[in-house]
């Protein structure tokens, strides 16, 4: 894992970071970035197993790969960080600090962390959804399917549904009310005979998004390539921001995946989630404390428990890759995480009060 | 049945230098500074006069002790002596069992034709060449059974998941298995020669013991936007897995091999 430590303050104080056991570091301006990835780098493989002290002296080596991918992708990189850097500074500002874990996923899995849920002040947060339908006939999606994916993302982002959880869980106390609504601003019908879309975003420049600084866009087309459905994360190009979902797995429909919780999953990206096994292996976390590390995703409808890094999968939440009717929860770290964004200075804070 | 006719073939200017030299065949005696040559050892055939495609199992052994070749022509065993110098080589009363296989005789008509009509060699890191004067007759690499074992001692596994999709391809030099966990339809089919030479060579160029190490060159699997993809490469019992990458782009140095993967998967039926 890449271990490095930013801090706000300057340079000079990043050396001494270094020097320091991560765990001593008490400075409420300094936010820990140090397992941060958008690029994945080389040499995460020995992380886990290093020492403290190895961690420590890997962390200022690795000073030199960040800057080098800065420079890389200057644009959206830098951005992404901000945008992480923004949600913990505004997390370790207002929350409680975890007991255990730390959040780079050490591997103590039998701790149960619980996060409690931040007071921001915002309420419910109402995000209004404009809907791009995408078809050689765009009427083959009814209103009433649309209606259908709003009442599930309303549904979604509000109940905690811990009656659903399997008896043996340490989930019942991680469920939580996100406190999102989902409104319909207007729905636009394209006639499109194109047959594939791809990921490539390539229907959001035919029909671009609209205000997409105040209302999230979600196209509705065909994608192809075993692909449900794909989102972007906040922070990137507004051009391109909001989801896209196959036809196929918007709303009610049938099948797996025909409980409309694919757009779940997606606006979780959209909001700023990691998938819950972060990036695979036990040391790429989702940045999210009370949601278990997990070495890859889950898949199908696993019967409880799957266990990956020493723990119990939390394969019932949305952000696993379970079959609809399989996944019932965000947590309260992630509740936290995705809220952040909308706080002052985050990048969706011009959508609160719409 | 064609029967094989070995003659003896022994030109005289070549038997008086390899009966000269015979005694001191692995040793050098006038020049310590000049390496000596050990023949010893079973090598197997890659290439006879102009032909590649061969069996794996043609083999050819030398014994520097009684000066005795032996071989394998893929499908009768072959015996005989052979005398050499520094860099001549002469082969004498080859002789083989005589059975007979269909699509083999062709090939063991080569190989003993080309046997007999060798004249020098050559051994570099372990590879052979046996010539007539300066054409390249035969090609022989050392250490046979180790070489056949390396080659088909590999197992590749590839793995693409996204929500909608989820494929394991496992190809070994025996069998293409390609399971799809979301719509319950795996199948196996031998893997053919062709296919599995495809995956060897693409092998070749990749420092395996380095791929957990490959950087992904693209992250649109974080958000979606690509199926995960993962590579393992299972070498002489030791696992080697690539970190994630998206499927449809992985990081250069596999990527020959990520396409030689798909392209036998997509055109298996």
């Amino acid at each position: 894992m890449k271990k490095l430590l930013l801090s706000m303050a300057a340079v000079a104080l990043l050396f001494t970071a270094c020097d320091e056991d991560k765990n001593e570091i008490t400075q409420d301006q300094e936010i820990d970035m140090s397992d941060f990835y958008v690029y994945t780098d080389i040499d995460t493989e020995e992380a886990s197993k290093q020492t403290q002290g190895k961690e420590s002296t890997r962390s200022c080596y690795a000073m030199a790969n960040l800057n080098r991918q800065l420079n890389e992708n200057p644009g959206l990189e830098k951005k992404m960080f901000e945008v992480e850097h923004h949600t913990r500074k505004f997390l370790a500002a207002k929350g409680k600090p975890p007991t255990a874990g730390g959040g780079s996923g050490g591997g103590s899995g039998e701790t149960d962390v619980d996060v409690l849920p931040i007071e921001d002040n915002l309420g419910i947060i109402n995000i209004p959804v404009y809907i791009h339908i995408v078809y050689p006939d765009a009427n083959s999606i009814s209103n009433a399917q649309i209606n259908s994916q709003m009442a599930t993302l309303n549904s979604d982002f509000r109940d905690i549904n811990t009656n659903q959880l399997p008896s043996g869980t340490t989930f019942v106390n991680d469920a939580t009310d996100a406190e999102f609504s989902f409104s319909l601003a207007g729905t636009f019908r394209h006639n499109d005979s194109k047959s594939s879309w791809g990921t490539n975003d390539s229907v959001k420049s035919a029909y671009p998004p609209i205000t997409p600084e105040t209302h999230m866009n979600i196209w509705v087309c065909e994608i192809g390539g075993g692909i449900l459905g794909y989102a972007q994360f906040p922070g990137g190009n507004q051009a391109t921001d909001g989801i896209v979902l196959g036809g196929d797995y918007f709303g009610n429909t049938g099948g797996a995946y025909g409980l409309g919780r694919t757009a779940t999953h997606e606006v979780g990206h959209y909001l700023n989630l990691r998938h819950i096994w972060g990036d695979g292996k036990c040391n790429r976390d989702d940045f999210v404390t009370d949601t278990p590390t997990a070495g890859a995703s889950n898949g199908g409808c696993p019967t409880f428990p799957s266990v990956s890094c020493k723990s119990a999968d939390m394969t019932m939440n949305y952000m696993d890759y379970t079959y609809d009717s399989c996944m019932y929860m965000f947590t309260d770290g992630q509740r936290n995480r995705m809220r952040a964004i909308f706080t002052s200075g985050g990048p969706r804070a011009a959508m609160v009060g719409n | 049945m064609q029967l094989i006719q070995f003659s003896s073939l022994i030109l005289t200017i070549f038997t008086l230098l390899s009966c000269n030299s015979q005694k001191g065949t692995s040793k050098t005696q006038d020049n310590p500074e000049q390496k000596t040559i050990h023949l010893s050892g079973t090598y197997i055939i890659s290439l006879i006069g102009t032909n590649k495609d061969l069996p794996d199992n043609l083999t050819i052994t030398f014994n520097e002790a009684n000066n005795k070749v032996s071989g394998f022509t893929g499908c009768n065993r072959f015996i005989g002596n052979y005398f050499t110098d520094t860099a001549t080589i002469k082969f004498s009363e080859l002789a083989s069992t005589k059975m007979y296989c269909k699509e083999i005789m062709n090939i063991e008509e080569q190989l003993l034709k080309a046997l007999a009509e060798v004249n020098s060699f050559s051994i570099t890191d372990n590879q052979m060449s046996l010539r007539k004067n300066n054409a390249i007759l035969i090609k022989a690499s050392k250490e046979i059974s180790n070489k056949k074992q390396a080659k088909e001692n590999y197992t590749i596994e590839y793995s693409a998941k996204s929500r909608g999709l989820d494929r394991l391809i496992n190809i070994n030099y025996k069998n293409i298995s390609i399971v799809d966990a979301i719509d319950q339809s795996p199948f196996i089919k031998p893997c053919s020669e062709n296919n599995w030479e495809n995956i060897v060579k693409a092998l070749n160029s990749i420092d395996i013991k380095n791929i957990s190490n490959l950087k992904a060159p693209s992250e649109k699997r974080l958000f979606d936007g690509a199926a995960i993809a993962n590579l393992t490469i299972i070498h002489n019992g030791r696992t080697y897995k690539t970190k994630a990458f998206d499927h449809g782009n992985p990081p250069k140095p596999i990527a020959e091999l990520v396409k030689v993967i798909l392209s036998i998967s997509e055109n298996i039926d």
